[in-house]
């Protein structure tokens, strides 16, 4: 396996830092170098020097033993002439001259012992010695004798045998002793000029070595250099939470590629063909891919190859992961790939969404709860009629197949209005299925299309859809109906009844007040307590909270108790999930970001109410993060709200106020920007559609609050304001709408 | 910036009438539309437009034939695919036979306008 994992993947994924790379320096290595170099040098050249020193001493020892020899045969030369002569001649004046050259012989001949060491030398040396000793006494003999005048006596001793024979030994050893002197110096000197060679050549041998041993030592820590720096770049892609690799034309996946895609990819890339990893189901996809690609390798237009490559597919679902991928051409006609596994982001914008779609059906149903009502029994009564008395179950089954196929469509519809997901998608499912089951029967059959409907599945699905309400509204959202759906009606006439009572000239007095106090007692039956109303969202938040990761003290509401016409307060009211959500959502920072902003870890949410005499106001706020205005600035100029100059004019409540705006808040930058996603337009229409104002207050970092101002014209507890007794017109609402839409 | 003259060819009237109003905005010229690959080759001969936007499904020629009918003839013709989301390899394909780029529907003014000046960037002449 070879890939940028570094070596202790498994073992140590934090080394240590290594401290400056002391121990990859050169430099004692390069200072070590030189000084041996320049030692060996200087030894060398010292001993070529104490070398030639000593053999020139040499050979002056020995050139002066062989002077000594010259002069001794010289000398001995001369003596032995003086003495011939003087024995033929008998003159004795040669004896002086002998006798004068005698002490010249001695002293040389005492001289060459100390002049050498050599044993050889001085055994020679001895010899000759023996034989001139025996020829100076011969000689001296033959002196003695002329002097007696014995001239023949002289002559015949000096041409003795003995007499000749040691002066030849005497000759034959000293030409000896000079040859061997010149032997000893060729030798000498020829010894020396080879050590001095050899030393040579071991130093440059020595020194070739050590360069080698250097230049090793310094290519290695090259080369570690590099594995180190290489290495430390794969930790960085290895640890980098994203997949790279390369591949080229043949499009088989690089053995080196970051330790992230095996993760991704369940298994060891290395070799892999490309298609087989992202397309493991292979198919045309798979085919056109890989075409694709290799054509891209050989492209040489830029700007070809750029758009194609915006074309390639980015996202696949491999393993269940959800991967993102980029494509980098590099040289040599390779291709980079870098993968970003964004499952996790994949779920939860999955679970934002669902949320989203769990908030709006709940404000759905909060404004249309009558209805929904009705048609969930209606809905419960077509699938039940199997249980109902034979004659309903009979006109539904006698129903034909028509009949019973736009009964399904009509509740596709209408729980797809109000948001049911679940029933809508169940039904769609079961009409694609009835469609089917109508097209294939045969025309027998066609009276029972009725037994065919998956009763129990779509039961389930209603089921599914009620518990989100009951967990969300609670369980009086069902129960509460009769005494508002079915009554309402009857409720409203009385209303109008006494009230027209109460403004006729026939009510005098008494009467009067009865009336006035039987209105408002019928008014306070529909009404609700404020706090009952958000605690809905309270409850709300406290079962989310978990779903999101943070932790939030309990939201309490606080103010005073306020009854409120839900009938004309609901609507807003539910909208106000999406504040309560959006600050828990994106206000609220994750306990991690709290505790180093040094925060409380648990976030604060908090929601107040206060009557005034006009007014109702209700405060939601949080302690979180608080609005980010720079990317809510940048959203709203993408948006095309605002350009970059107007954006820049923009006093700081105008800009606060584009969080309301779905078209700055719903781009894909949204969750980032501090938050306030979605819904909060719905808020604002709400709010606008009952004369109220909102005002945005935020802080970076403390936290951002909402301020509500509504007329208390739907307050029980202030019944002298206007609106409170009159029952709005059913066409309020639309008007209101249009209005707010102009 | 210079305005230039556009072909659109689309058979759908919706997509032609909105793509038309946004070159306009953008201050370019309609000079003809058309609603199938075959009149888009001869129009583009008649019309020389500077730049074609392209349909990809199309009665009696798809996108991807005109275009590469119109390439033959005229090598240095600018040919924008428009296209959806489903059509990529459609598009990778056309591209491949040499359109220049490709607006991906649903689009708008800056989706169309990106793909023109992406266009502009690579042939300054336009």
């Amino acid at each position: 396996m070879s890939s940028f994992i570094y070596p202790s993947d498994s073992g140590n994924p934090n080394p240590k830092p290594r401290r400056g790379g002391k121990e990859t320096d050169t430099r004692p290595w390069f200072i070590a170098s030189v000084a041996v170099t320049a030692i060996l040098a200087a030894v060398l050249i010292w001993h070529i020097v104490y070398s030639y020193t000593l053999l020139n001493s040499f050979k002056d020892r020995e050139l002066a033993i062989e002077r000594s020899s010259r002069k001794l045969l010289l000398y001995a030369e001369t003596m032995k002439s003086a003495a011939l002569i003087s024995t033929a001649s008998g003159d004795l004046q040669w004896k002086k001259k002998y006798s004068a050259t005698r002490p010249k012989l001695d002293e040389v001949l005492q001289k060459i012992p100390s002049l050498t060491r050599s044993d050889r030398v001085r055994e020679l040396t001895g010899r000759i010695r023996n034989n001139l000793e025996e020829i100076l006494r011969i000689e001296s003999r033959a002196f003695d004798l002329v002097s007696h005048g014995d001239k023949k006596e002289a002559s015949r001793l000096l041409s003795g045998w003995r007499y000749t024979k040691n002066q030849l030994k005497f000759s034959a050893r000293t030409r000896n002793l000079m040859d061997i002197i010149q032997k000893r110096i060729r030798e000498r000197t020829s010894f020396t000029k080879t050590r001095i060679a050899l030393f040579g050549v071991s130093g440059g041998l020595i020194f070739l070595i050590f360069s080698w041993a250097v230049t090793i030592r310094n290519w290695k820590i090259h080369v570690k250099r590099k594995q180190e720096a290489e290495e430390k770049v794969a930790l960085l892609l290895d640890n980098s939470g994203q997949g790279f690799l390369l591949f080229d034309e043949t499009l088989h996946v690089d053995p080196n590629y970051s330790l992230e895609c095996r993760h991704m990819f369940g298994r060891d890339p290395s070799g892999l063909p490309l298609t087989d990893l992202l397309f493991p189901e292979g198919g045309p996809d798979a085919d056109h891919f890989a075409k694709t690609v290799c054509n891209l390798l050989h492209e040489t237009d830029d700007f070809k190859q750029e758009t194609i490559i915006s074309l390639l597919p980015d996202r696949f679902s491999i393993n269940g992961r959800h991967l993102d991928v980029e494509y980098r051409p590099v040289p040599e006609n390779r291709m980079m790939l870098v993968i970003t596994d964004i499952t996790e982001n994949v779920r939860l914008e999955s679970q934002m969404a669902d949320e989203h779609k769990r908030l709006s059906f709940i404000v759905t149903a909060l404004e249309n709860k009558s209805e929904l009502l009705d048609t969930i029994d209606r809905f419960e009564d077509f699938l039940c009629a199997d249980h109902d008395p034979p004659s309903a179950r009979e006109r539904l089954r006698s129903g034909t197949d028509s009949e019973i196929f736009r009964m399904v469509h009509t509740f596709k519809g209408l729980f797809n209005q109000f948001e049911m997901r679940h029933t809508g998608e169940c039904l769609h499912q079961t009409e694609s299925f009835l469609a089917d089951l109508k097209r294939d029967r045969k025309p027998a059959d066609r009276q029972d299309l009725f037994k065919h409907l998956p009763a129990s599945a779509l039961l389930e699905a209603l089921e599914t859809d009620r518990r989100i309400l009951r967990e969300s509204l609670g369980e009086e959202f069902f129960s509460g109906k009769r005494s508002l759906a079915v009554p309402a009606e009857h409720y409203r006439g009385l209303m109008r009844s006494v009230q027209e009572m109460i403004h006729s000239p026939e009510t005098e007095g008494r009467q009067h007040e009865k009336l006035k106090s039987l209105l408002e007692k019928l008014e306070r039956m529909q009404y609700v307590n404020i706090k009952t109303l958000l605690g809905r969202h309270a409850e709300y938040l406290k079962k989310t909270a978990a779903q999101t990761g943070k932790t939030i003290h309990p939201v309490k509401i606080e103010g005073p108790d306020t009854e409120v016409d839900p009938q004309k307060l609901g609507p807003f009211i539910a909208s106000l999930v999406h504040v309560f959500t959006n600050a828990l959502v994106h206000g609220i920072e994750t306990p991690e970001e709290r505790e180093q902003a040094g925060k409380d870890e648990k976030g604060r949410i908090f929601c107040r109410t206060e009557l005034g005499k006009e007014s109702l106001t209700i405060r939601v706020g949080d302690d979180g993060r608080g609005i980010d205005r720079t990317a809510l600035a940048k959203n709203a100029v993408e948006a095309g709200i605002y350009d970059r100059d107007q954006v820049k004019h923009l006093a700081d409540p105008e800009l606060l106020h584009l969080i309301f705006s779905d078209a700055v808040t719903t781009t894909t930058e949204t969750d980032r920007l501090s938050g306030r996603g979605i819904g909060l337009e719905a808020v604002l229409f709400e709010t606008q559609k009952r004369n109220g104002r909102v005002d945005v207050v935020s802080r970076e970092g403390r936290g951002t609050e909402f301020i509500f101002s509504l007329p208390s014209g739907a307050c029980a507890a202030n019944p002298g304001l206007p609106g409170l007794g009159e029952w709005p017109d059913p066409d309020d609402g639309n008007r209101s709408r249009l209005e707010a839409n102009q | 910036m210079n305005s230039l003259s556009v072909m659109i060819v689309d058979d759908s009237a919706t997509t032609v009438q909105k793509l038309s109003s946004i070159m306009e905005t953008l201050g370019h010229r309609i000079a003809g539309t058309c609603d199938t690959g075959k009149k888009a080759f001869e129009e583009y001969s008649r019309l020389e437009p500077d730049l074609v936007t392209m349909d990809i499904t199309m009665p009696d020629m798809d996108g991807i034939t005109a275009t590469r009918e119109i390439l033959s003839a005229h090598p240095d013709a600018l040919i924008v695919m428009v296209t959806s989301h489903g059509q990529r390899q459609v598009v990778i394909d056309a591209v491949e036979a040499g359109a220049k780029n490709y607006i991906l529907k649903p689009f708008n003014r800056t989706k169309v306008e990106e793909a023109i000046e992406k266009v502009r960037e690579k042939y300054p002449s336009l």
